[in-house]
């Protein structure tokens, strides 16, 4: 057992219905807005961090179920950029649970390596803490050869902040002579996303009863099955779950299997040359800055 | 009464209740998913046309009830790029339907019948057939001074094609606009969007599926409500209309 992922406990009724869904369609890619942590502390009068706990603790069991039901990929909104907006003491209290929280996966090495685990952080890293960031860093690096389970946890994160970075790093190519006008398309723009390789949500779901998006992965967004549920986030149950998949399974007979993707104006192999360095570099230069961020800051 | 605006139809007890609806914060920008049109068809056992003319009949009546619940703009999808895979009967059947209401507009203005709405077509315009683009750019100049209501169609659209092409565009203005990678933000980038002036969505309508479909994928960011309406769209009440709206008020922050 680790403190990311649970043991299997599920009942025989739970394996029984798992099973009948897993006859049909399972969602590969699952996003979560793990909404309600706060509004379940004051219910019983806990403090808000608390709340967030429990919250932990319920995403641990959740990942468990996901892996059981053979999603390959879950996406998680633990922090976003607006977030930073509420009191010092619950942001401060958020940032020493992650980093309590990546500490231990840091101490549960085998276990993760075990389980098959890779995670992988995304957001705007200029806004988080140093000494976490370090964490995040380590713990990226630690697992990315893993490949049972990919868990992306979207900190300090808003889906506008990932797309203006994608079409800044764009700009700067143009800008550099990297690239010309018209190598920027779709493709382009999706590969200088943090989320990569390119992976669209197949099934999101949101708990706490509000019904948006708040900012959560809208690029990858456009054919997800969305299910919104009234249950606070750490209320979330395994029967919430399994009926999420139901309403993915219901909708995917309609999904639509064309891939529309924008034709690139410029095809000749001097634009695929010029497309492929540009997304060769981005990708070194992030597992270059991850692996400066893992080191100890020293102080300027 | 004209050809994108319908008579008032609701019963005494619809104008009750939107009454009250109406006390509550109304959206000032509504996005309507039309979807299920060829299923409603099916379902009557007539051709595919005639279930997106009784969606554009329910349009027509959806404009109204937004106009009296005093919603001023609204975007619609009503067609999308993978529309252009669809087979070539239902295809041609599809332009004529959208077609026919865009001459219609022009006629009545010819006569001086004015709606007092004013038309946008968001979309990837290379990719519209050229004749109903001249019908389309037409109706978008002679209304472009029109402040009633706003109603934006999106045609040839897909919310991941309108953000690349606005990248695209904002490449192409670089140099002489003396833009850097530093300048670009939230602010600077949604004048690249198509809608304009930018106007935030505050409510996004889906019937039929639970899906976005690449509608509106910037526009929706982080305040946009979300509702999900079952029924096909030609099916859609006042009734559920009043529900989206009351979504809306549920959930403002």
């Amino acid at each position: 057992m680790t403190t990311w992922i649970k043991d299997d406990e599920h009942t025989w009724v739970q394996k029984f219905c798992k099973n009948i869904l897993k006859m049909g369609p399972v969602p590969k890619h699952v996003g979560f807005i793990l909404d309600g942590n706060r509004r379940y502390a004051k219910g019983r009068n806990m403090e808000s961090v608390d709340g967030h706990k429990k919250g932990f603790d319920k995403l641990s069991e959740t990942l468990r179920w996901c892996l059981d039901l053979g999603v390959e990929e879950v996406t998680v909104y633990a922090f976003s950029i607006e977030n930073f907006k509420r009191s010092s003491e619950e942001v401060n209290g958020l940032m020493m649970l992650a980093k309590e929280k990546f500490e231990k996966l840091l101490e549960e090495k085998d276990e993760i390596h075990r389980i098959g685990v890779c995670i992988e952080v995304i957001g705007d890293w200029s806004l988080v803490p140093s000494d976490l960031k370090q964490l995040m860093a380590k713990a990226m690096i630690m697992t990315k050869n893993n490949s049972k389970l990919k868990l992306r946890v979207a900190f300090a994160y808003t889906a506008r902040n990932e797309m203006l970075r994608g079409v800044n790093s764009l700009i700067t190519g143009v800008s550099d002579g990297e690239l010309v006008q018209d190598d920027v398309s779709e493709e382009m723009l999706e590969d200088a996303f943090q989320i990569h390789p390119p992976r669209d949500l197949d099934l999101l779901v949101r708990t706490s009863g509000e019904l948006r998006l708040s900012d959560f992965l809208l690029w990858q967004s456009s054919e997800t099955v969305i299910c919104f549920t009234d249950v606070l986030w750490p209320d979330f149950t395994y029967w919430h779950l399994l009926a999420a998949v139901f309403q993915y399974q219901i909708n995917y007979l309609s999904l639509s299997k064309m891939d529309l993707k924008q034709q690139d104006v410029n095809q000749c192999s001097e634009s695929e040359r010029r497309k492929a360095n540009f997304s060769d570099r981005i990708r070194n230069d992030k597992w270059a800055t991850l692996a400066l961020d893992s080191e100890p800051q020293v102080a300027a | 009464m004209t050809t994108w605006v319908s008579a008032d139809n609701r019963s005494v007890a619809q104008k009750l209740a939107a009454g009250v609806v109406g006390i509550g914060h109304v959206p000032k920008h509504v996005a309507f998913v039309m979807d299920g049109n060829r299923r409603f068809a099916r379902g009557q056992k007539k051709e595919v046309k005639h279930g997106h003319k009784s969606g554009f009949l329910k349009l027509r009546e959806v404009i109204r009830w937004c106009m009296d619940m005093g919603i001023s703009e609204i975007t619609v999808y009503a067609f999308s790029i993978y529309n252009f895979e669809r087979d070539p009967e239902e295809l041609k059947g599809l332009l004529e339907v959208i077609k026919g209401p865009f001459a219609a507009v022009l006629k009545e203005r010819q006569k001086g019948i004015n709606d007092g709405i004013r038309y946008q077509i968001v979309g990837d315009l290379s990719l519209i057939p050229p004749d109903m683009m001249d019908v389309m750019q037409k109706v978008m100049d002679i209304s472009k001074n029109d402040v009633k209501f706003n109603v934006n169609v999106a045609f040839a659209y897909s919310g991941r094609r309108e953000i690349t092409n606005g990248l695209k565009r904002l490449v192409g203005e670089m140099r002489d606009k003396k833009i850097g990678p530093n300048d670009v933000n939230e602010f600077l980038f949604q004048n690249y969007m198509q809608i304009y002036p930018p106007t935030k969505l505050d409510l996004f309508v889906r019937t039929g599926e639970s899906r976005l479909s690449d509608f509106l994928l910037w526009e929706t960011d982080d305040k946009a409500v979300i509702s999900f309406c079952e029924v096909l769209w030609p099916d859609y009440s006042y009734w559920n209309f009043l529900g989206s709206v009351f979504d809306y008020q549920g959930n403002i922050i």
